[in-house]
């Protein structure tokens, strides 16, 4: 695991995720996009896909559910691993999320050390 | 209430007078019966005289005496009770004008029945004196068969067939009467059904309709809610515990930033929660409309936002045409003009030189015309259907909005039956709120 994509609209939440991540694996390369229509236009401009896409799901514009619409429909595409980091507990939000097939897990705000190890063991069992 | 009772009056008359018209049935039965009886009753007693006259002994005249006993008597009871009116089987009735005639006319029926019985009772009273040697000498008998062999018959006759045209007569009245209940009753129903069970209908399917978009509404809330109180304070946990591990490894930096996050988080969150506690007053206080000085107004609204951080930066400009007081909602037109004011500054561009927000009032025709224009950085074009919607946000960069600001807006115009409209800008946004005001005469 190399690159994560965090898509995440609130900034106190992109600073905790992107200071977790990088204390837990200093390494890792972190990009942020503020909501689903930042991360598409991020997402066309890459060259490859980043390994492991972190996903709020209430954000402004575009949520997360739209996001997963959108995004895999897109057949030309490979999809990468996307986990769900919110802090919405419900389960409608999580039955929604988990139904496509690119969604490994579903983890609740705010994101931990022990989460960031657990997305590595996944990604690389992937 | 009075529609049901129609109904049921329309019903109660039918039943008295299907109830009236089978005792009716019964009376007329009886009579067409006995009436007819009497024709018959007429040629058995001319018979029997005959057979008395004729008879060959006593014991065989005795038998016909009998006979012609029991026959007289039965005419001369069933003819009492016709004309009378009062019958045995307990019922009354009236002779009509033309049974009247007929009885006491031209025709005298009732004489000639009484003088039919009376020969009878003669020919009795003869054989009962003189035998029937007696009566073989006298014609009493021959007098009775030739009355009842001419003319007697047919008169009886026609009694039977008024007694059965005033029957008919009255079957014919109840069954038109019964159609003209039926086209009563079937008319009240469509008049019901059309000026009292449709409107009902209709009241009922839009209140249902409210009902479904306001428990949509309350379901929509309380789910963003629950999320947008929880998002904060998962934040700031997760913010306090990098802070101080920061500090452990004395990363002053990174703990500041922290603890600046945990202060935005918080500032969100008391938005938030003062959004919810202004929709509620919304929602549950019950706003009586008051003479309100508009400028007085705009100048408490524009104070209430000014100790927001950035306000300094702004430009207020207010151009107040409404002089004298008016009649209003004093509550929620402050509540959304603080509103609009906020957005103003939570959302003005910073890389324009002179940020500022216009307020602009006037009256026109029965409206008051409050406009709030601001050189800020406008919304997405997409979603500008969607910017009076609940937990609505458009501004990815900026999200300490509750998104609940515009929608509050909306609604309390809604209760000042106005309308709140966005206008987009070559620069920035603009919002007009119209609604209908009294101008208050003031007398001091």
């Amino acid at each position: 695991m190399k690159r994560i994509l965090l898509i995440e609209d609130n900034e106190a939440d992109q600073f905790l995720g992107q200071h977790v991540i990088q204390a837990t694996r200093p390494g890792l390369e972190v990009q942020i996009a503020s909501d689903g229509v930042e991360a598409l236009e991020i997402l066309s401009k890459m060259e490859s896909e980043p390994d492991v896409i972190l996903l709020d799901i209430n954000m402004p514009r575009m949520d997360g559910h739209e996001f997963l619409k959108v995004f895999t429909n897109d057949n030309d595409r490979e999809i990468p691993v996307v986990v769900m980091l919110t802090s919405s507990d419900q389960t409608l939000d999580k039955d929604r999320s988990m139904a496509y097939k690119c969604v490994k897990d579903y983890l609740l705000k705010p994101v931990s050390e022990e989460d960031i190890v657990a997305l590595e063991a996944l990604v690389t069992s992937v | 209430m009075i529609a049901l009772s129609l109904i049921a009056l329309t019903l109660i008359t039918s039943h008295a007078l299907f109830s009236w018209q089978v005792s009716l049935q019964k009376q007329d039965a009886y009579l067409i019966n006995i009436s007819g009886m009497q024709r018959m009753l007429s040629q058995r007693s001319a018979l029997m005289a005959r057979e008395i006259y004729h008879a060959e002994s006593e014991v065989e005249a005795d038998e016909y005496y009998a006979k012609l006993q029991a026959v007289t008597s039965r005419m001369e009871s069933n003819h009492r009770e016709l004309i009378s009116g009062a019958l045995s089987t307990g019922g009354r009735y009236k002779l009509s004008p033309e049974l009247s005639s007929l009885y006491y006319g031209d025709l005298a029926v009732d004489q000639q029945v009484q003088d039919y019985v009376a020969l009878c009772r003669d020919l009795m009273a003869l054989y009962q004196s003189a035998g029937l040697e007696g009566v073989k000498q006298d014609d009493v008998h021959n007098k009775i068969v030739t009355i009842a062999r001419n003319g007697f018959l047919d008169n009886l006759n026609t009694a039977v067939f008024q007694y059965e045209k005033e029957a008919k007569a009255k079957v014919d009245f109840v069954s038109v009467s019964a159609k003209v209940l039926l086209a009563l009753g079937l008319c009240l129903l469509l008049l019901e059904a059309f000026l009292i069970f449709r409107p009902i209908v209709r009241r009922v399917s839009d209140n249902v309709d409210a009902l479904e978009v306001s428990n949509a509404e309350l379901t929509e809330f309380s789910y963003r809610i629950s999320h947008d109180l929880r998002a904060p304070i998962v934040s700031s946990l997760g913010l306090v515990k990098v802070a101080k591990s920061s500090v452990e490894a004395e990363k002053t930096n990174i703990a500041l930033s922290a603890l600046d996050h945990i202060q935005t988080s918080m500032s969100r969150l008391e938005f938030l929660i003062d959004d919810i506690i202004n929709l509620t007053k919304m929602k549950l206080t019950k706003v009586e409309a008051e003479a309100v000085d508009l400028g007085k107004v705009i100048k408490s609204a524009v104070e209430t936002i000014s100790h927001m951080d950035d306000f300094e930066r702004l430009t207020v400009s207010v151009e107040n045409d409404v002089s004298g007081r008016i009649l209003t909602k004093r509550l929620y037109l402050e509540q959304s003009l603080q509103n609009l004011l906020s957005n103003a500054v939570k959302y003005y561009d910073k890389t324009v030189a002179e940020p500022s927000v216009t307020i602009q009032a006037s009256l026109a025709g029965g409206d008051c015309v409050i406009t709030v224009a601001d050189n800020g950085i406008g919304f997405p074009e997409d979603f500008r259907d969607e910017i009076f919607g609940m937990f609505k946000r458009f501004h990815p960069k900026a999200s300490f909005g509750s998104g609940l600001g515009l929608y509050l807006v909306a609604q309390n115009l809604n209760s000042l039956d106005g309308t709140a409209v966005y206008n987009p800008l070559s620069k920035g946004s603009q919002f007009t709120l119209r609604f209908p005001v009294t101008r208050v005469q003031d007398t001091s």
